[in-house]
């Protein structure tokens, strides 16, 4: 591992965090928890508040915190100990090409391009409420000027990520607890909270399904965070106290506040109780961040597939991502839908490439393949060869993913990781005794971005 | 003048104005406005407690922490004081205060760099 500090902002995007440039717990619990949650979780909670009382409603939550925790904190420590990004820890289960093109196809495509644009779109919509008759506040100047915002945090990188979320973190928290109190004391007290009741119904499997499918990406791709961690245990720690104390904290506050002051918009709601400028600071400032964050993992998997400096890639992810939002912007939200579902559906498939990445990290690596020590099992080590193919990687992510798609039953990204998990260890499990050589192809790794 | 003892002097003012903060409790006319003055003064109170400690401690790293943490609060305070339900008598002190704690901390992080600390890696 090289000690030697870097002058770019490539953020070590194809090679290990040195430990020089790691973070310590706290820093990683407001970089996870402002760059993950913030206001899609508002949105989410404002959703669940819409459908259930307030006691299924933490219940869903709880149940969803759960299985996300032990998801996130897996990917979380697997990041950690390799100090890899997501998609070139992929190269191990998948081989290097199959993981730059899962990586480029599940992120770059979905997640950097897509929701970047989408995100970008709705900065503009958000400006535009603002000051209608601006003309650098029309949707699709201010998605324009956002989105050049958003590319300049990302250019920075993980540096940008955890300064923003000094400021976003403990604002948006604030703000929501002021909320909470402010719609507990205006309509009745806690009573009222507890005895509300819904304005539509839900299912409960249909509201775990809600929490568990608003992060299921986030914590799939908890190495591109996590990999600055110190210690594993802080990546875990950071990991498990975000989605039992944030996650839920922002959950919870929206729900409440929704079932009392009646819309499911949250931010409306915020603005019926008189907090102005505050709803402002949360739309703006947290869409920044969720967006400086889409687009730095779009600038990792796009570096992963083809590598040039992730700055670089930054900028060039988030150009297309910035004029397709204005595109969306100039012919007013045009041919949005389509594409949302396009993305929606390719991220379906992130949870058994998670599956197979779970399989490879925890199973088939120590007990297969003989590699006990886990720093050791997704280590690139320059001057070494390693496959380009994982065949096993490969078959387990389809078989996964056909099961996301297609099993009717249970919540889908939680079936496609555990039919994806299974696969790969029956199928890993059956090549080795049968002698199958399953990695096929060889590149020899040279360090960084010199491939 | 070392880095600490200005951390120090500026936690112990925090706490001064923590203190009349809650001395301002009474003033508040409406419920909303009086949950408001306890939870900023209750948070200012907790700050100071901590900044003086890792003061003496000599922890600049927490330091910072500290210093981000109360200013990014403080901003969220503030932005939400167009509130109509934010009105009362107390709210013009509680305002300037903030303010000032907010310049505080703004210098206390400019003097961090001027010290050689890394502000920005918390």
């Amino acid at each position: 591992m090289t000690e030697q500090k870097r002058t770019t902002f490539d953020d070590y995007s194809l090679e290990e965090v040195p430990s020089s440039e790691r973070y310590g717990l706290y820093n990683l619990f407001l970089t996870l928890s402002a760059a993950f949650g913030a206001i899609a979780v508002l949105f989410a909670g404002g959703v669940l508040g819409g459908g259930l009382s307030f006691t299924n409603a933490l219940i869903a939550i709880m149940a969803g915190n759960i299985i996300l925790s032990v998801i996130g904190a897996l990917t979380g420590v697997i990041g950690a100990y390799s100090g890899l990004s997501t998609y070139v820890g992929w190269r191990f289960p998948f081989g290097r090409i199959a993981g730059k093109i899962l990586g480029f196809a599940l992120i770059t495509v979905t997640t950097g391009i897509g929701w970047f644009a989408v995100e970008s779109w709705f900065f503009g919509v958000v400006m535009n409420e603002i000051d209608p008759t601006n003309p650098l506040f029309s949707v699709w100047v201010a998605a324009l000027w956002g989105g050049a915002l958003m590319i300049l945090s990302t250019y920075i990188g993980y540096k940008a990520l955890s300064f923003l979320s000094y400021f976003i973190l403990p604002q948006h928290v604030w703000l929501i607890a002021v909320g909470l109190i402010l719609a507990v004391s205006l309509h009745g007290g806690w009573g009222a909270v507890w005895s509300a009741q819904p304005s539509s119904s839900m299912s409960m499997a249909d509201a775990i399904t809600a929490v568990v499918g608003l992060y299921i990406a986030g914590s799939l791709i908890a190495p591109d965070i996590t990999r600055f961690a110190r210690k594993p245990s802080n990546a875990v720690v950071a990991w498990v106290l975000h989605m039992f104390i944030f996650y839920p904290f922002l959950l919870i506050g929206a729900v409440a506040i929704v079932l009392l002051a009646g819309s499911v918009i949250i931010t409306e709601d915020m603005l019926k109780l008189g907090m102005g400028f505050g709803v402002l600071l949360i739309i703006i400032l947290g869409q920044w961040i969720i967006n400086t964050v889409n687009l730095y993992s779009g600038s990792l998997s796009f570096t992963n597939a083809i590598p040039i400096r992730r700055d670089y890639s930054s900028i060039i992810v988030g150009i297309i991502g910035t004029l397709l939002a204005a595109y969306w912007g100039y012919s007013a939200g045009a041919s949005l839908q389509p594409f949302e579902n396009f993305i929606t559906l390719l991220g379906s498939l992130l949870p058994a490439a998670g599956g197979s990445v779970f399989a490879d990290f925890f199973v088939v690596k120590p007990y297969i393949e003989g590699v006990k020590n886990a720093y050791e099992r997704y280590k690139l080590i320059p001057g070494k060869e390693y496959a380009d193919l994982n065949l096993v990687g490969v078959i387990s992510f389809i078989l996964g993913s056909l099961a996301g798609l297609f099993l009717n039953f249970g919540i889908a990204a939680i079936n496609a990781l555990a039919v994806a998990f299974i696969a790969h260890i029956v199928i890993a499990a059956i090549f080795k005794s049968a002698g199958v050589k399953y990695e096929l192809g060889k590149y020899l790794y040279k360090g960084g971005l010199e491939k | 003048m070392n880095y600490e003892k200005i951390s120090l002097y500026f936690s112990v003012m925090q706490l001064v104005f923590s203190l009349i903060l809650f001395g301002t409790y009474p003033l508040n006319n409406n419920q909303n406005a009086l949950y408001h003055t306890m939870a900023i003064a209750t948070f200012m109170l907790l700050t100071a407690l901590m900044g003086i400690y890792f003061s003496l401690n000599i922890q600049y790293g927490r330091i910072v922490a500290t210093a981000w943490l109360i200013i990014s609060i403080v901003t969220a305070y503030l932005s939400i004081q167009v509130s109509p339900y934010m009105d009362s008598s107390a709210k013009p002190i509680e305002l300037a205060l903030a303010t000032i704690i907010t310049l505080v901390w703004i210098a206390n992080l400019y003097f961090a760099r001027k010290n050689g600390i890394n502000i920005l890696k918390i």
